[in-house]
C-alpha cells in the first residue's frame, strides 16, 4: 500500500533540514552564549521573509539582492534586540525567565508591526524557477540554491570557528562563559557578532520559506518549535551538533509525513516530532545527544 | 453604536476570567517557581470540557466541575517527567506542549474520522472539538429577554467563584504548605534536605495551577459563546504572565490588579474598534505592540511588579510577630 | 556505640581523588571533629554522608543501617541534619521561616492539612514558633527574627543556619564550619550551646572546624584529614604531635 518514493523523501530532507538548519544556528549560538532561549529569534526569520517579500514582489528588485537584504535586515534586527534590549537587561540582572519573557514581548512587537505593515493574509513570490526532473525527483533552481547556500554556510561557519580567532573565541566563550571573559575574550564584542550572522542566517531561512511557499505573520513561529528541537538535540551551542540535528530532524519529519499521508492524517501533525524529540533528549541526555561533537557545548 | 454599560460588563467579567488565571499562574510561577509557560493550553482544556458537557446535556455546576478535574489531570500527568528540568528547559517543553495540544484539538475530528474511513471504509460524522471551525457553547446562566440581567448573573457567577479561587489561594499561601512552596522555589536541594519532598509539592501546584486554569477556561467559554482552538494560543499564555509579572509576583492581590491593568490595555483596543469605526491602524496590532513594549518595560525597571511580596502571615507568626513588638 | 561508620569510602571528580578510602566512626552523643587543610576532602565526606554527592565506592551505616546512595530527604529522615559551609537559607524568607521549615513531620505541611486542619496546625505551629524564639535568643538572633534572611550579617546568617539545623532534633547533626566568620567569644558560645545541646537531647556533633583551639576544648574525638585520605583519628591531645599532623600542616596554620 505504501510506495515509498526514497529519493524524493530524501530529497525532502535536504530541503527540511537545510531551513532547519539556517533557522537553528542562531538560536543555539544565542542560547549558549547568552544563557536564555530567545523568543525573538522567531521574528528574525520572519522578518527575513517578508524582506524577500518587500524586494521583489513590491519593489521589484531582482532576488539575489533580496536574498542579501533577509540576511541584513535580520541581521541588524537580531543585533539591535541584543544591544538595546537584552544586553541592557543582562546587566541588570535579569534571571533568565525574565529575559525569555522579554523576548516573547520583543517577538509580538515585531511580528504585529509586520502584521501592520502587510497585514495577515498569506503573500507570495511570483517568481519562475527552472525545473528538471532528475528520474523521480523534481526539482527547482531554488532548491539548487537553498542547498548551495547551506553549504556555503556550513563550510563558512567551520573555517571561522576553527581557523580563525573570533571562531576560537566563540567556542571558547560557548563552553564557558566566566573562563573567557577572564582570559580577557570581549564576551560583548562575541555574542554581537554572534548574534548579528545568527540573527542573518534565520533572515535566510525566512527568506528560503517565503520563496518556497508563501509569507505569514507567524512564518517565524512556526519555525520556532523544531529550532528548539534542533538546538536541544544538537546541544545548545554546539554549531556541529545543530547541524547533524538539523537533517536527522528533517528525515523524521518527512517520514512522519508519509505515515500520516498513508493514514490520511493530516500532516500539520508532524509537528509532534520535534516535541518527541524534544522530550525524549531533555529526559536522556540534555546537553543534547550531538554535543560532544565538534566544540562548544555547555548548556 | 454597542451599549457602553455593556461593553463596560464584558470587560469586567473577562478580568474575572483572568484574575483567576493569573492566580493559578502565581501559585506555579510566583510561589513554586515552575515557570508554566503553557497555561492557554489548560484553559483551553477547561473550555472544551465544559463545551462538550453542556452540550451533551450535564448540568452546569457538574460542567465546572469536570473542567477543573480534567485539566487538573492532565496538568499533572503532563508536568510528571517535566519536573525534573532546569527551568529554561521546562517552559520551553510546556509551552512546545501547548502549541501540539492546540494542534492535536485542531486536527482531532478530521483524524479520527480519516483512520475510520482507512481501516474501515466508512464515513462517519465525528465532531467532538469541532476542528479549524471550533464550537459554539451554551452559556450556563439563562435570562431571556432581559440581556442586562443576564450580565449581572454572569458577573455573579464569576466574581464569586474567583472570591472563592481567591480564599482558597490565601489560605494555601498563608500556611506551612505555602511556606514550603517557597522554599522550594528558593532553593529546592536545600528544600530537600530539610526533609521536604519536593517533587510532591510541585506536582500538586501545577494540579492546582491547571485546575483553575481550566475553572476560567471554562468561565470564558460559556460567556464568549464560541471557542476555537486560534482562541488559545501562546499569546494568552503571554498576557497571562504579564499579569502575574506586572501585578507583583508572589502576591495574590497583585495577580488580581495585573489582570485589570492588562485586560484594560484588550478593553482599549477594543473599545476603539467598536467605538471609533474604522481606523488606518489596526487596534489589536497596537494593543500587541504596547503589551510587548511593556513587558519589556517592567522586566527592566520593575521586575518585582507594582505589589510586592507578602511574609507569610500564619496566625502563630502573627501572635508571636506581634506580641513580640509589644514585649 | 558508634552512630555513624564510614567504610572505605571513596570519591572521585575526574581525575582528582577527592576522598581516598576513608575509615571513621563516630560515637553517639560525642563531639566529634573533623579537621584538615583546605581541599582536603572534608565537605565532599560531609556531602556524601547527607546524600547531597553520591559515592564511588565504600559503605556508609548509621545506627547499624546502610544509608549510601539514599536521597537528601530520606537521609533527613533518619535523624541526620547537615549544615553548609556557606548558608543555603531561604533568603527572601523570614529568619522566623527559615526555622520553621526545618522541622519534620509538620501537619500543616500537607495539601489537605493546610486547608481543612487549620486548628491543629496552628497550635503546633505555635509551639514550634516558641521553640524557633527561644534559639534566635541564644544565638543572639532575636532582633532579625522576622526580617528577610538576605538582611542578615554573615556572621549572622552562619548563626541561622545553625539554628536550622537545631530544630530538627536531630540524631546527628554535621556542621560544615559553623564559626567561620563570627568573633571568637561567639563562637566559644556556641560550642557551649553545642554541648548543652548534646547534654539534654544526647544528640551527636560531626563538626568540621577551622577554630582549632576552640574545637580541641570541646571536642571528644578528632579525625585529621589529608589529600583526601584520613591521616589521625583520636582524642584532641594526641593531634598536635602526631608526626603526619605536622606535616600536612607545615606552613598551613589556621588560627581564624
Amino acid at each position: 500500500m505504501l510506495s515509498l518514493d526514497l529519493p524524493q523523501i530524501f530529497f525532502n530532507s535536504i530541503i527540511t533540514g537545510s531551513i532547519f538548519m539556517l533557522a537553528a544556528i542562531g538560536l543555539s549560538l544565542s542560547y549558549s552564549l547568552s544563557r536564555f532561549p530567545n523568543f525573538t529569534h522567531a521574528e528574525y526569520i520572519t522578518l527575513g521573509g517578508y524582506l524577500a517579500y518587500l524586494l521583489s514582489e513590491q519593489l521589484g528588485i531582482p532576488l539575489y539582492i533580496a536574498f542579501a537584504s533577509s540576511f541584513l535586515g535580520s541581521g541588524f534586527l537580531s543585533l539591535a534586540s541584543y544591544i538595546f534590549v537584552f544586553k541592557p537587561l543582562q546587566d541588570r540582572g535579569s534571571p533568565m525567565i525574565y529575559l525569555m519573557v522579554a523576548s516573547i514581548g520583543l517577538g509580538l512587537v515585531v511580528r504585529h508591526i509586520i502584521q501592520q505593515v502587510w497585514g495577515a493574509s498569506p503573500l507570495t513570490i511570483r517568481v519562475v524557477w527552472p525545473r528538471w526532473t532528475l528520474g523521480s525527483i523534481t526539482v527547482t533552481g531554488l532548491y539548487i540554491y537553498l542547498i548551495a547556500v547551506t553549504i556555503a554556510t556550513a563550510i563558512t561557519l567551520h573555517i571561522l570557528l576553527t581557523r580563525t580567532i573570533i571562531g576560537k573565541c566563540i567556542r571558547a566563550s560557548s563552553d564557558n562563559v566566566e573562563l573567557a571573559f577572564s582570559s580577557g575574550i570581549s564576551v560583548s564584542s562575541i555574542s554581537r557578532f554572534v548574534w548579528f550572522i545568527g540573527g542573518g542566517l534565520a533572515g535566510l531561512s525566512g527568506f528560503f520559506m517565503v520563496a518556497i511557499a508563501n509569507a505569514i505573520p507567524l512564518l517565524g513561529w512556526r519555525l520556532l518549535i523544531p529550532a528548539f528541537a534542533v538546538t536541544i538535540l544538537g546541544g545548545v551551542g554546539s554549531f556541529y551538533g545543530a547541524l547533524i540535528a538539523a537533517y536527522v530532524i528533517g528525515v523524521a519529519e518527512n517520514f512522519s509525513v508519509i505515515g500520516l499521508t498513508a493514514l490520511n492524517l493530516p500532516t500539520d501533525l508532524k509537528m509532534m516530532v520535534s516535541f518527541v524529540v524534544i522530550v525524549l533528549v531533555l529526559l536522556v541526555k540534555p546537553e543534547g545527544i550531538f554535543a560532544s561533537i565538534g566544540g562548544g557545548s555547555r548548556a | 453604536m454597542p451599549d457602553p454599560l455593556i461593553f463596560a460588563m464584558h470587560i469586567a467579567y473577562r478580568i474575572g476570567v483572568y484574575g483567576i488565571a493569573a492566580l493559578s499562574l502565581n501559585i506555579e510561577y510566583g510561589y513554586t517557581g515552575l515557570s508554566n509557560f503553557g497555561k492557554a493550553a489548560f484553559l483551553m482544556i477547561g473550555a472544551y470540557t465544559a463545551a462538550i458537557a453542556v452540550e451533551n446535556g450535564l448540568h452546569p455546576a457538574i460542567a465546572l466541575l469536570l473542567s477543573i478535574m480534567v485539566s487538573g489531570v492532565i496538568g499533572v500527568s503532563a508536568s510528571l517527567f517535566a519536573l525534573k528540568f532546569r527551568e529554561d528547559y521546562l517552559a520551553i517543553t510546556i509551552l512546545a506542549f501547548a502549541e501540539i495540544a492546540r494542534l492535536i484539538l485542531r486536527n482531532f475530528d478530521d483524524s479520527i474520522r480519516a483512520l475510520i474511513r482507512f481501516t474501515t471504509g466508512v464515513e462517519s460524522y465525528i465532531n467532538v472539538f469541532g476542528g479549524v471551525h471550533g464550537k459554539v457553547v451554551r452559556s450556563f446562566v439563562s435570562i431571556p429577554g432581559d440581556y442586562r440581567l443576564y450580565n449581572i448573573a454572569q458577573l455573579s457567577l464569576v466574581y464569586s467563584l474567583l472570591a472563592a479561587s481567591y480564599l482558597f489561594v490565601k489560605l494555601l499561601s498563608d500556611s506551612p504548605y505555602g511556606r514550603i512552596l517557597r522554599a522550594i522555589r528558593e532553593d529546592e536541594l536545600a528544600s530537600q534536605t530539610l526533609g521536604k519532598k519536593t517533587w510532591i509539592y510541585k506536582m500538586q501546584a501545577i494540579g492546582l495551577g491547571s485546575a483553575l486554569a481550566g475553572l476560567a477556561g471554562a468561565l470564558s467559554a460559556q460567556f464568549e459563546g464560541y471557542i476555537s482552538p486560534e482562541s488559545f494560543q501562546p499569546h494568552l499564555t503571554f498576557a497571562i504572565w504579564m499579569m502575574v509579572i506586572l501585578g507583583g509576583v508572589g502576591n495574590n492581590l497583585g495577580s488580581l490588579l495585573g489582570a485589570a491593568l492588562v485586560e484594560s490595555i484588550e478593553a482599549a483596543a477594543l473599545f476603539v474598534k467598536s467605538f471609533l469605526g474604522y481606523l488606518p491602524l489596526d487596534p489589536v496590532n497596537i494593543q500587541w505592540i504596547f503589551v510587548g513594549a511593556s513587558i519589556i518595560i517592567v522586566v527592566a525597571f520593575k521586575p518585582k511588579g507594582i505589589l510586592e511580596e507578602r511574609p507569610i502571615k500564619t496566625p502563630a507568626v502573627e501572635v508571636a510577630r506581634h506580641g513580640y513588638t509589644r514585649g | 556505640m558508634a552512630i555513624l561508620e564510614v567504610r572505605r569510602l571513596s570519591k572521585s571528580f575526574g581525575g582528582l581523588k577527592a576522598v581516598d578510602s576513608v575509615d571513621l566512626d563516630v560515637e553517639e552523643e560525642t563531639i566529634t571533629g573533623l579537621i584538615g587543610p583546605n581541599g582536603s576532602g572534608k565537605t565532599t565526606l560531609f556531602n556524601m554522608i547527607s546524600g547531597v554527592v553520591p559515592r564511588d565506592s565504600g559503605e556508609i551505616w548509621f545506627e547499624g543501617k546502610r544509608i549510601d546512595g539514599l536521597k537528601p530527604f530520606e537521609i533527613y529522615e533518619r535523624g541526620i541534619v547537615r549544615s553548609f559551609q556557606i548558608p543555603r537559607l531561604f533568603w527572601k524568607l523570614m529568619v522566623l521561616d527559615n526555622m520553621l521549615l526545618a522541622v519534620r513531620g509538620f501537619s500543616g505541611e500537607s495539601f489537605i492539612g493546610a486547608i481543612f486542619r487549620r486548628w491543629r496546625w496552628t497550635a503546633e505551629e505555635k509551639r514550634l514558633v516558641d521553640k524557633a524564639l527561644d534559639i534566635l535568643n541564644i544565638l543572639g538572633l532575636s532582633d532579625s527574627a522576622f526580617k528577610p534572611a538576605y538582611q542578615l550579617s554573615g556572621g549572622q546568617m552562619k548563626l541561622l543556619e545553625i539554628g536550622r539545623a537545631l530544630m530538627a532534633d536531630p540524631k546527628l547533626l554535621l556542621l560544615d564550619e559553623p564559626t567561620a566568620g563570627v568573633n571568637p567569644k561567639l563562637a566559644y558560645s556556641i560550642f557551649g550551646k553545642i554541648e548543652d545541646i548534646r547534654r539534654a537531647y544526647g544528640t551527636t556533633f560531626f563538626i568540621i572546624e577551622h577554630r582549632v583551639e576552640t574545637l580541641f576544648s570541646h571536642a571528644d574525638w578528632v579525625y585529621v584529614m589529608s589529600n583526601g585520605s584520613l591521616i589521625y583519628g583520636g582524642k584532641p591531645s594526641g593531634v598536635i604531635s602526631d608526626s603526619r599532623v605536622q606535616k600536612a600542616y607545615l606552613g598551613d596554620i589556621h588560627a581564624t
